[in-house]
């Protein structure tokens, strides 16, 4: 058999032919009987090598401990949830990792930020600890690389310079690699001895000789127990962990400092020399060092995980949980005033008479057959005087959605409040349907928070026109069978007179593809 | 033959082959984590549906095209699109697949001995190969070799391991 067949086979089982090798290795099979019968053996002999190396056959078991044949446990499955069947352990062995928490007291930008973490690392007590108390008897070097990616999603780059090459599935990462993740994009990486690290979307990292530094973001980390020895080192402009195997989501920003909530493991937390253990299910951060750890529920930690797997299902095309850094990618802002601002974190702010501020998302331009869920949820709105707040879908220059509230203050502990709705050209969802909105009264600090759940299809047909609406709360729950094209979204606050005032604050808007992927996504 | 036995022989029959299924259905997703999901959904279909069968008919035939449209749906379900590699499968001819050779229990426990003898460096890329799914450029890299060195290794270990097997088979019938 010829050398050539065989390392083509090879590189056919490691899935890196090129589309020349796989015109050749095809033109190759298919002229010689023994070729195929080369090729069929060799893929019945790997799956036997597989099956010795590989994990005990459930197929097998499932028979020989049941007399019968049940449904197995996809693998597939198994490998998108790979993150939510990490249930804490029956842990034999030690873990433990030392948090040595320098506060530096100064947000600086990334840049600077390098220097100044070598700097706050030569001198810090913190780093002290970290050198001169070692967890295990080895040097607490990074064993860690080479590292390749497993799993991306999105937008993935390598940062060279001022020049980015965008990663893919089995880039391999080196030492010194800094690596950044865009908005909506994932990436999972995976160590020789399985050891997982995934990056949140927005998030930027360099891999250096003996440490791993976060510049922002959020990291997920399952250290193996395989890679006991190797201490992982992770640092965040504010602060500096050593690791040495637990699972454990470690984030940083500017203004939330450093959050380290562990799933599992025994966590030693130092800050200024000060020591606090965090275990499974428990959460710290550098602002509320003081205060000790507080229980959080498991599946708070790395919430976003589930995320990374619904854009991997294909069942997630966008969310925002306006936390700052996607803002300016997927919406606008229109003012009819200057100092009416849009920010992420505080959301819609107005004030004046006649004044209104607008976020307009980006077109979403609808091809597909696939009907859209749109789901939103909003904080409570803090306002004063006459004001409206609502949203608007726009399908090209028409608006076919309009829903919002207009209230006016009576005195300072309550309001009267007019529901204020449009229902486009649609003539199944006029207000006969759902009766007349009237005005209402409610207590100022109890104003009506908008939440939202609809579909909205390309194909009338595929959805039948379906309406239920409840008032109140204000949920829609309202499905379109509209020939729709080029889809916008607008929320806004309005505010009326001189001395009013509104500022309306979100959760989460996300784009799905059904109601329960959307269900998911929020807390 | 009444049904719970027909059933039982089906099923035998399928789990005594399903190493070389799991290798066909690994020629049509090149994945196989979809390999796997394929074969163990034709296991359950076939247990449902072994009526369908008729005894004395080509069971492997059966079965591949069961296994193959349990592929078909993976890939429908999860809107994937077909590796340019998985044209290699269509060339091969069915009757092949019919002849190709299945490892028994016996045939395992060769292979298992085999794998065991291996050099060191070879048993590590073996086992990263094949037991954690690594691709050879991570290999070559974790263990410091050319990517082509791998290759060549995993190469030779494949031929190698064909005669080891044999040999101990031939041992054990004398």
């Amino acid at each position: 058999m010829s050398e050539r067949f065989q390392f083509l086979c090879i590189k056919y089982l490691d899935g890196t032919l090129n589309n020349q090798e796989v015109a050749e290795l095809t033109h190759l099979v298919k002229e010689n009987t023994e070729y195929q019968k080369e090729f069929v053996e060799l893929m019945v002999q790997n799956s036997a090598i597989r099956n010795v190396l590989g994990s005990q056959n459930e197929l097998e078991n499932a028979v020989k401990e049941t007399g019968k044949l049940k449904p197995f446990k996809s693998r597939q499955k198994y490998k998108s949830t790979r993150f939510q069947e990490q249930k804490p352990k029956q842990s034999t062995w030690p873990v433990i990792v030392l948090a040595a928490m320098v506060l530096l007291g100064i947000a600086v930008p990334m840049l600077v930020f390098k220097n100044e973490l070598d700097k706050a690392q030569q001198s810090t007590p913190a780093k002290e600890i970290a050198q001169t108390k070692p967890i295990t008897k080895e040097t607490p070097v990074v064993a860690v690389l080479p590292i390749k990616i497993i799993d991306v999603y999105g937008k993935v780059n390598r940062i060279i310079g001022e020049n980015k090459e965008e990663l893919v599935k089995d880039s391999v990462i080196k030492v010194g690699d800094q690596i950044e993740t865009e908005f909506n994009s994932y990436v999972k990486f995976q160590t020789s001895q399985k050891s997982i690290i995934v990056l949140n979307e927005n998030t930027n990292m360099e891999w250096k000789a003996e440490s791993i530094s976060l510049v922002k973001g959020d990291l997920f980390a399952d250290i193996k127990k395989k890679d006991i020895r190797s201490v992982y080192q992770l640092s965040t402009p504010q602060n500096i962990i050593n690791i040495v195997g637990t699972a454990f989501e470690w984030s940083y920003r500017k203004n939330t400092g450093s959050v380290l909530r562990v799933k599992e493991g025994d966590v030693e937390f130092l800050q200024n020399g000060e020591k606090k253990n965090v275990r499974n299910n428990q959460m710290l951060t550098s602002n509320d060092f003081a205060s000790g750890p507080v229980k959080i529920a498991s599946d708070s930690i790395a919430r976003w995980l589930t995320f990374f797997e619904l854009f991997k299902k294909g069942f997630l095309f966008y969310i925002d949980e306006f936390k700052g850094d996607s803002f300016s990618s997927f919406w606008t802002t229109q003012t009819t005033q200057a100092n009416n601002i849009s920010t992420p974190m505080d959301g819609l702010i107005c004030a004046g008479k006649n004044n209104k501020v607008e976020l307009i998302s980006k077109d979403l331009v609808l091809n597909g057959e696939d009907p859209l869920v749109f789901i939103f949820k909003a904080r409570s709105i803090k306002a004063k005087n006459s004001f409206e707040y609502g949203y608007e879908i726009w399908n090209e220059k028409e608006m076919i959605l309009h829903q919002g509230y207009l209230v006016t203050q009576i005195n300072e502990s309550s309001c009267h409040i007019k529901e204020v709705r449009n229902f486009g050209l649609d003539s199944k969802l006029k207000d006969e349907v759902l009766g007349s909105s009237k005005i209402e009264s409610a207590v100022v600090e109890n104003l009506p928070t908008i939440s939202f759940n609809f579909t909205l299809t390309p194909s009338p047909e595929k959805v039948k026109e379906k309406v239920s609406y409840q008032k109140g709360i204000a949920l829609a729950d309202i499905q379109l069978g509209k020939d729709l094209k080029v889809v916008k979204i607008k929320f806004y606050v309005k505010t009326i007179n001189e001395t009013s005032m509104a500022q309306w604050s979100f959760d989460t808007f996300a784009i799905a593809i059904d109601k329960e992927s959307t269900k998911k996504v929020f807390k | 033959m009444s049904s719970p036995n027909k059933r039982a022989e089906i099923l035998n029959l399928f789990m005594r082959n399903q190493l070389k299924y799991k290798g066909y259905a690994y020629t049509l997703a090149l994945d196989w984590a979809v390999a796997e999901d394929a074969v163990q959904e034709a296991a359950v279909f076939i247990c449902d549906h072994f009526d369908q069968f008729e005894l004395g008919t080509n069971f492997d035939a059966w079965a591949r095209t069961i296994i193959k449209n349990r592929c078909r749906e993976i890939f429908r379900k999860e809107h994937r699109e077909k590796d340019k590699a998985s044209k290699i499968a269509e060339v091969i001819p069915e009757e092949i697949w019919d002849q190709a050779e299945n490892f028994d229990s016996e045939k395992l426990r060769a292979l298992h001995l085999c794998l065991e003898s291996l050099p060191k460096q070879t048993k590590e890329v073996v086992k990263m190969f094949y037991g954690e799914s690594q691709k050879c450029n991570f290999i070559s890299q974790s263990l410091q070799m050319s990517e082509e060195a791998v290759y060549k290794l995993l190469s030779r270990v494949r031929k190698s391991l064909k005669i080891c097997i044999q040999s101990h088979l031939k041992e054990a019938i004398e």
